[in-house]
């Protein structure tokens, strides 16, 4: 579906703008960089004091709740991009013309640039962050043997993640989707994708209840399947799962765009 | 037939917001649109090579008209043709082969230099290295880029950014250019270059070129045909000498007087000249040509030097601009 595409050459050059653009600014890597280690230590210390009080049985050893989240809060500098504030300002400043006028599929052509800046996150974030992380922390377990399973669940996290953010980007063709609105989804997909606490932690109900939605994907499923390995049956029907969501994201984005443009109007002159 | 516009209308739901605290809640809760025809029944078609402006005032829906022409906005209803296909429903196909210049919008990427741009574009329309390497070496040169090309483009100035965003349009190789307000921001020298430069083009590659400006002497100097658009209609469609035929009617005499002068009494003006105006030492009439005879005129003149010395003077064809004003208080009479 993404890669049938003859155009790909097109694709490859957006791909290669995009990490040219993220590397544009020094600062602002140093300090993102420095942004996610400060929630990880908060993390850190409370669940240190909760496994040494032996407060609550979480089903989780110290050792893996502390890899959850270290993993989980690198894997957030990846996905989370702001396309959806990106499209949303495109629409606002009138820039969406431009981009329109270009001899690719705006749909896909986000979804490259999201590669290109996602792989220059992976790069200067991800690396170093999992080096530090090593050498400071001694209880984190980043074992290669889980690596193929949550680098096949990752792939479909950052593409769910990737049509997520599509999605509020579109909705900015009707109202208009500002800091707050894209902060509020923020927090709820944090909240209902297992970033902020693993999922099976929420009641039983709650937990079955969020199972039917594609959020469980982007941080529970390939954080929890890195440190706790799905058996092979499990592992292939969520996968199978995964890719249904990814599927039918993909088509009703390319639905709610085609409508989008249609009642496009462009600001400013 | 490059582009075939027939019936085209378009309009605007445009949000109607009290000014103040209450109209703000009021609106906030039940907003209220009012509708704006922004273009209204228009239809012309256009050949290959053919060199067209659109003029109009602010607010007549030039940009409206360009942009549907262009595929980013739908009608409401009538048919566009570009290039054979629907430039909405195609518009990827369409974008292969047109090259769109909005003078306030820029085609560049703001945290790099310009050269990535440039490169982006080079494989997003998917140039031959040759042709790439010798445009890009003839506008630069024209356009005396080449300290610009390794510059990050948020450091140059609007002028600067201008003319680079005019060579990116131009890198893609279209067949038909869409320009909207290219001169907004340019110099004197810089829309000299750019004359220049579109004049080139059309010769050597057939190339069609669709403005819309309110810089008349542009228009004047590069378009075959005009295109004038009042309050979303057509009012003109036909060469720039056809413009100047229809709306000037009138030619101008202005004869400058040596010593100042109070009043005309002593002179009989011949009927249908027109003083418009009377200055201390200069004095401004009308006429139309198809009603008073040249020798008329001359005898006139003459007559006036009888009575007070002339230091000179002269019979003018109004200006391009002068003319479409003069159109344009027709269209709202």
């Amino acid at each position: 579906m993404l890669f049938a595409n003859r155009m790909l050459s097109r694709y490859y050059a957006v791909m290669r703008i995009s990490f040219l653009e993220f590397t544009a600014y020094r600062a602002d890597i140093l300090f993102e960089f420095l942004t996610s280690p400060i929630i990880f230590i908060g993390y850190y210390f409370f669940f240190h004091a909760v496994s040494q009080h032996n407060i609550v049985k979480l089903g989780y050893s110290f050792q893996e709740i502390i890899t959850y989240y270290a993993l989980g809060w690198l894997l957030r500098m990846v996905l989370n991009q702001g396309i959806d504030s990106e499209i949303s300002n495109s629409v606002i400043t009138g820039k969406i013309a431009i981009e329109l006028l270009r001899p690719i599929d705006y749909h896909y052509m986000m979804f490259y640039k999201s590669v290109g800046k996602g792989l220059a996150r992976i790069i200067f974030y991800c690396i170093p962050g999992i080096a530090v992380l090593g050498v400071l922390v001694q209880n984190l377990n980043f074992a290669l043997t889980n690596n193929i399973i949550f680098l096949l669940f990752f792939l479909i996290a950052f593409y769910i993640y990737y049509e997520i953010q599509f999605f509020i980007g579109c909705l900015s063709f009707y109202i208009t989707v500002n800091v707050q609105i894209t902060w509020m989804v923020e927090m709820l997909l944090r909240l209902m994708s297992g970033l902020v606490v693993p999922l099976n932690l929420f009641p039983p109900a709650v937990f079955a209840w969020l199972g039917y939605l594609p959020f469980q994907f982007i941080y529970f499923l390939p954080l929890k399947f890195f440190i706790q390995p799905p058996d092979l049956a499990m592992g292939l029907r969520y996968f199978f799962i995964g890719v249904i969501w990814m599927i039918l994201l993909n088509l009703l984005n390319k639905w709610l765009f085609s409508r989008s443009v249609a009642k496009l109007t462009i600001n400013g002159g | 037939m490059i582009i075939n516009v027939a019936h085209v209308n378009k309009t605007y739901l445009i949000p109607q917001q009290q000014a103040g605290f209450c109209g703000n809640l009021k609106s906030l809760f039940f907003p209220v649109y009012s509708q704006k025809s922004a273009v209204q029944d228009i239809s012309f078609s256009i050949t290959a090579g053919e060199t067209v402006g659109i003029i109009g005032p602010n607010g007549a829906g030039k940009s409206t008209l360009l942009k549907m022409l262009t595929g980013i906005l739908k009608p409401d209803s009538g048919q566009i043709s570009l290039l054979g296909r629907d430039p909405f429903t195609d518009r990827r196909d369409c974008s292969q082969y047109i090259g769109v210049l909005f003078g306030q919008k820029s085609n560049l990427w703001w945290d790099l230099p310009v050269m990535d741009s440039f490169n982006l574009y080079q494989q997003l329309y998917q140039v031959a290295d040759n042709d790439y390497k010798r445009d890009l070496d003839e506008l630069a040169k024209i356009f005396e880029l080449n300290d610009l090309l390794t510059k990050p483009v948020r450091t140059l100035s609007l002028g600067q950014r201008v003319r680079c965003s005019i060579a990116a349009v131009m890198l893609q190789r279209p067949k038909v250019l869409f320009l909207d307000e290219p001169t907004i921001a340019l110099d004197i020298v810089a829309i000299e270059q750019l004359v220049k430069i579109l004049l080139d083009m059309k010769k050597n590659r057939a190339l069609t070129i669709i403005i819309a400006s309110h810089d008349l002497a542009v228009i004047e100097k590069l378009c075959n045909r005009m295109l004038v658009i009042d309050k979303g209609q057509m009012i003109f469609d036909g060469s720039v000498a056809q413009a100047v035929e229809k709306y000037n009617c009138y030619k101008k005499i202005t004869v400058v007087f040596a010593r100042p002068i109070t009043d005309l009494n002593e002179v009989n003006i011949p009927r249908g000249i027109a003083v418009q105006e009377l200055l201390p030492t200069q004095l401004k009439c009308l006429y139309k040509d198809t009603v008073v005879a040249n020798d008329v005129v001359l005898k006139f003149v003459q007559n006036l030097s009888y009575h007070w010395k002339i230091d000179e003077f002269f019979i003018e064809r109004p200006t391009l601009n002068e003319v479409i004003i003069n159109a344009f208080r027709q269209s709202n009479a």
